[in-house]
């Protein structure tokens, strides 16, 4: 991280002595959708667990209750803020940092010879530094602009799992999901490739609107104990598949940095 | 601007693909099933039901199941017999329309029957239904034809049902053993056997002593003598 940082500082310093142009300050907000197959199909093996579950009390005599179906994990909300550098007219350098959260839980009682309960609960929080460019090829009032950069990104993921099958349920099942509360964490380094259209209410403020398509795969997450995330309890660890689209509603101020006023 | 345009266009096809290539991956099958039992005394049988498992791309095409004892099954219903003790994995190996395979698995634990455990004695007397067998008289503790088990039984412990002046328990051992109860009263004896698989197995069956002390019996040790009444013999 400390590396990061210095090279975050870096070309930011670099990017304004070199050209002393605009600084533009951004701030937005957006939907994100991620991919996140592993975790989607463990998410999967657990909808069928439950409704398989469901079936089978739903006719039994001596149970009843229900357990709702957990939500895929594929969208959130994402916030980001960033700086960038003009060095020329059409072409700007800078960083962004992005982050993002994406939950699901559900929770439910099957009531027999005693309370069985399923009670799962997931969070995944992301954090990334972007550093990267923009080249803005059209600008006739609106401006469109390709972005592209190196993400660091981390993640941190929070799982509670209680999965209490009612004793009245008669087999055994292959797969039941290990139940325990933990966080995991792990990092990557991806990239960012986007589309941004903006609009110049000012000289010195701007909205826009972005999408960006993010690579980054964490291979796997682990606990302080050094345990990898199972979620499904199959025996392979998840990944955490980042994969995904980004949109964001930026506003933008520009600064102007140059030091004398022939610079328009 | 013509250079733009071309810029524009590449940039829009490369954000389709990397977005396509992440919405059209494949993902594995999901390999669940369900067995009716994973723990029982062999020989069992167990039947394991596949049918839980699914493909988010399309159906199952194959279930191949190992029981980890060497046979193996197909389809997404099957029965097998667990034959021998042991812990056993059993695992299912499911496979969709595209290739793609996944496995689940369950740990089986097959257990060795104990043997069974029995003896008689000899001789005894019947007095108003009630066995009994008389002090000092040597008595035949017969297992042998009373105990039975799948493999053999490799061990036969006895315990007479009191401790000696040393505090030691009185006990024996092998199949067929020799007792004198010096003392009237009611023995507890406790027959353990222990088959060649570890498995193990006791009976037990109360002894009812009649008669008083033998006349040689160590009255004035620390051994509690409670002779009913008796008159030493």
């Amino acid at each position: 991280m400390k590396g990061l940082a210095t090279l975050l500082i870096a070309t930011l310093l670099v990017g304004a002595a070199a050209s002393a142009g605009p600084l533009e300050i951004s701030f937005g907000a957006g939907p994100n959708a991620t991919v996140l197959a592993d975790i989607n199909a463990s998410i999967g093996v657990f909808n069928t667990l439950i409704a398989h579950l469901n079936e089978t009390f739903d006719v039994h005599p001596d149970v009843s209750g229900a357990v709702d179906p957990l939500d895929p994990m594929v969208s959130g909300l994402s916030f980001c803020a960033g700086e960038r550098f003009w060095l020329i007219d059409w072409f700007g350098v800078g960083a962004a940092v992005e982050y993002a959260r994406s939950t699901s839980s559900t929770i439910g009682f099957f009531e027999g010879s005693d309370i069985s309960t399923i009670d799962a609960a997931f969070g995944l929080t992301s954090v990334s530094v972007t550093l990267g460019g923009r080249a803005t090829f059209l600008d006739a009032g609106l401006r469109l602009a390709v972005d592209g950069g190196v993400a660091y990104t981390y993640a941190i993921w929070d799982g509670s799992v209680l999965f209490e099958i009612p004793s009245e349920y008669p087999d055994a099942i292959s797969g039941v999901p290990p139940e325990g509360e933990s966080r995991y964490t792990g990092s990557t380094i991806g990239f960012e490739l986007g589309l941004c259209l903006s609009y110049p209410i000012a000289e010195w403020f701007i909205i826009g609107s972005s999408v960006s398509y993010r690579a980054a795969t964490i291979d796997s997450v682990a606990n302080r104990e050094g345990a990898q995330l199972d979620l499904d309890g199959d025996g392979t660890p998840e990944a955490i598949d980042l994969d995904g689209i980004t949109v964001r509603l930026t506003i933008s101020l520009n600064i102007d940095l140059s030091l004398n006023d022939e610079k328009e | 601007m013509k250079t733009a345009r071309l810029i524009l266009l590449l940039g829009t096809a490369l954000l389709a693909v990397a977005s396509l290539s992440g919405c059209l991956r494949r993902t594995q099958p999901q390999a669940l099933f369900t067995a009716t039992q994973t723990q029982d005394e062999i020989p069992f049988t167990v039947a394991f039901d596949g049918t839980l498992s699914y493909a988010s791309n399309g159906t199952i095409v194959s279930y191949l199941w190992t029981f980890g004892d060497g046979a193996s099954e197909t389809g997404p219903l099957v029965e097998h017999t667990y034959m021998e003790d042991g812990t056993y994995e059993a695992r299912l190996i499911v496979v969709d329309e595209s290739g793609l395979s996944t496995e689940a698995k369950m740990t089986i634990n097959a257990l060795n029957p104990p043997p069974t455990a029995g003896f008689s004695y000899t001789p005894k007397s019947n007095m108003e239904g009630v066995y009994f067998v008389s002090c000092s008289e040597t008595i035949t503790f017969d297992a042998e034809e009373f105990c039975s088990d799948d493999g053999s039984i490799v061990a036969y412990e006895w315990y007479f049902g009191y401790r000696l002046n040393d505090g030691t328990p009185a006990t024996g051992s092998g199949p067929t053993v020799t007792h004198e109860f010096l003392y009237a009263g009611t023995y507890k004896i406790i027959l353990t056997v222990t088959d060649n698989d570890g498995g193990v197995s006791t009976y037990q069956e109360e002894l009812d002593v009649r008669g008083g002390p033998p006349c040689n019996a160590d009255i004035t040790g620390d051994v509690p003598w409670d002779c009913g009444g008796g008159t030493c013999q």
